[in-house]
């Protein structure tokens, strides 16, 4: 090892992240060489100094702050709830990504680091259906994710928290079993191919209670707290609807999957 | 007989909505994230707003958290982005709206008032060359770009391998190493200007 090839490994030998054989070779040059070994010194201090010039700026920060910014806002921070909207009418926010998928949210609250979002939600608070494409996307990585922010309020809130969260399997469906006043609410994700089934299997459960089901095929649905996600979608080219019936208190999640349909096989 | 319970216990728990759980690894990385987060805005009260950003927001996707990568990768990715994002917009505001209030933009004098009361029994001369070398070393890293920036906090603040730098910057390792030095050698230049 000459000058000019330690000084193109110097960086690497002071972040310990060269192999053994070329460690030792550097070493040895700089062990030797004064001006190498001056550049490693040089290192070292850059990064001491930084160091301490960090922890002078931290030094007096009270880190109880952190926590207490932190805390009150957890509640809120998962399944938001909208303003002013009952849980019957519920409302979706939505962004896709052709490879981190689709993520449906409440009034664009929710969003992540994790997915590329794009905010549907102040239009889907006009009470229209919403329809969008993946586009493209590669079978069985295609990847959707809806997220539904169901608001709820009083009994009827309380029962989907009771019933939220349950995961058949990890894989299939969730029920939420809850018991509420009134008219209870049902959620319906369907599938394309399954359509007629899940329709069925829609049809509220005895407990009454919000419902939401969806096929193995069609994806991975789970719920946390106020949210259903469906994880993925195993079609390569799927588009993604979502509407409220009114008439039987159902809010339905269509996902279709082009290239099924244009084979017929749906 | 407490045991203590580890990382993934605490995300899973966390992810399940368990606040504790949450807080405990709050605890665990908020000094940390705040050092990189303050290395890039130097100013403790936006430093701050953007750590607890960072948890508020760590705590929303903490279910979607896979665990493919660490924790703490994960958490300093949401954290450099959110300093970069802030560091944007003020860049966009107008230069009478930036005018930062953390104090730690010291004028001289501050500093050496500072220097004096933190080591009233060492050498003056010494403390306050320090003292001016670190504010030199703020400045200089503040002429960085906050990529470089993030770089090189992550290395030397806080010892990632170039591997969970790219993780956290999603950049090559090339990349990372490429940012890395040019920001050593730039800093290391303000340096010698000093000494």
């Amino acid at each position: 090892v000459n000058c000019r090839e330690a000084e193109r490994l110097i960086d690497t030998f002071f972040d310990g992240e060269l192999d053994g054989r070329s460690m030792r070779d550097a070493a040895m040059h700089i062990t030797r060489c004064k001006r190498c070994e001056t550049e490693l010194n040089d290192r070292e201090q850059l990064q001491k100094v930084l160091v301490q010039a960090i922890d002078e700026e931290i030094a007096g920060v009270d880190m109880s702050r952190i926590w207490a910014a932190v805390e009150p806002t957890l509640d809120g921070a998962r399944g938001h709830r909208l303003p002013g909207l009952e849980w019957r009418s519920l409302r979706l926010a939505a962004a896709s990504s052709r490879l981190g998928g689709v993520l449906l949210g409440a009034g664009g609250e929710g969003r992540d680091d994790d997915a590329m979002v794009a905010d549907f939600g102040s239009a889907a608070r006009g009470g229209r259906t919403w329809r969008w494409s993946l586009a493209g996307g590669t079978a069985l990585a295609a990847s959707v994710l809806l997220a539904l922010a169901l608001v709820g309020t009083g009994p009827e809130e309380a029962a989907l928290r009771a019933g939220a969260g349950e995961v058949d399997g990890g894989r299939v469906a969730a029920a939420g079993p809850g018991a509420p006043a009134g008219n209870p609410p049902r959620l319906a994700a369907a599938g394309a191919p399954a359509a007629r089934e899940l329709a069925t299997a829609a049809s509220p459960g005895a407990a009454g209670g919000p419902l939401v089901v969806a096929r193995d095929s069609v994806g991975t649905v789970r719920t946390a707290n106020k949210q259903v996600q469906v994880e993925s979608v195993n079609f390569p080219r799927s588009s993604v609807a979502m509407w409220s019936e009114p008439a039987t208190d159902t809010t339905v999640i269509w996902i279709e999957d082009e290239e099924l349909v244009a084979s017929g096989r749906r | 007989v407490s045991v203590e319970r580890t990382e993934w216990d605490l995300v899973r728990l966390a992810g399940s909505g368990d606040k504790e759980a949450f807080r405990e690894l709050v605890e665990r990385y908020q000094r940390r994230v705040l050092a990189v987060v303050m290395g890039m805005l130097h100013d403790r009260e936006a430093a701050l707003e953007v750590t607890q950003e960072t948890f508020i927001k760590a705590f929303r996707s903490i279910g979607r958290f896979k665990g493919d990568a660490s924790f703490y990768t994960w958490i300093y990715r949401i954290a450099v982005n959110l300093a970069i994002d802030h560091q944007r917009r003020e860049w966009r505001r107008p230069v009478a709206e930036t005018t930062r209030n953390s104090g730690n933009d010291s004028a001289p004098e501050d500093i050496l008032d500072r220097i004096g009361d933190e080591n009233p029994r060492g050498d003056p001369f010494e403390a306050t060359k320090d003292a001016e070398l670190r504010e030199r070393v703020r400045k200089a890293i503040d002429e960085l770009t906050p990529d470089h920036k993030a770089v090189i906090l992550l290395r030397e603040l806080e010892g990632l391998s170039y591997e969970e730098i790219s993780r956290v910057m999603q950049c090559s390792k090339g990349t990372v190493m490429s940012r890395l030095h040019y920001a050593r050698k730039k800093l290391q230049a303000r340096l010698k200007e000093f000494t």
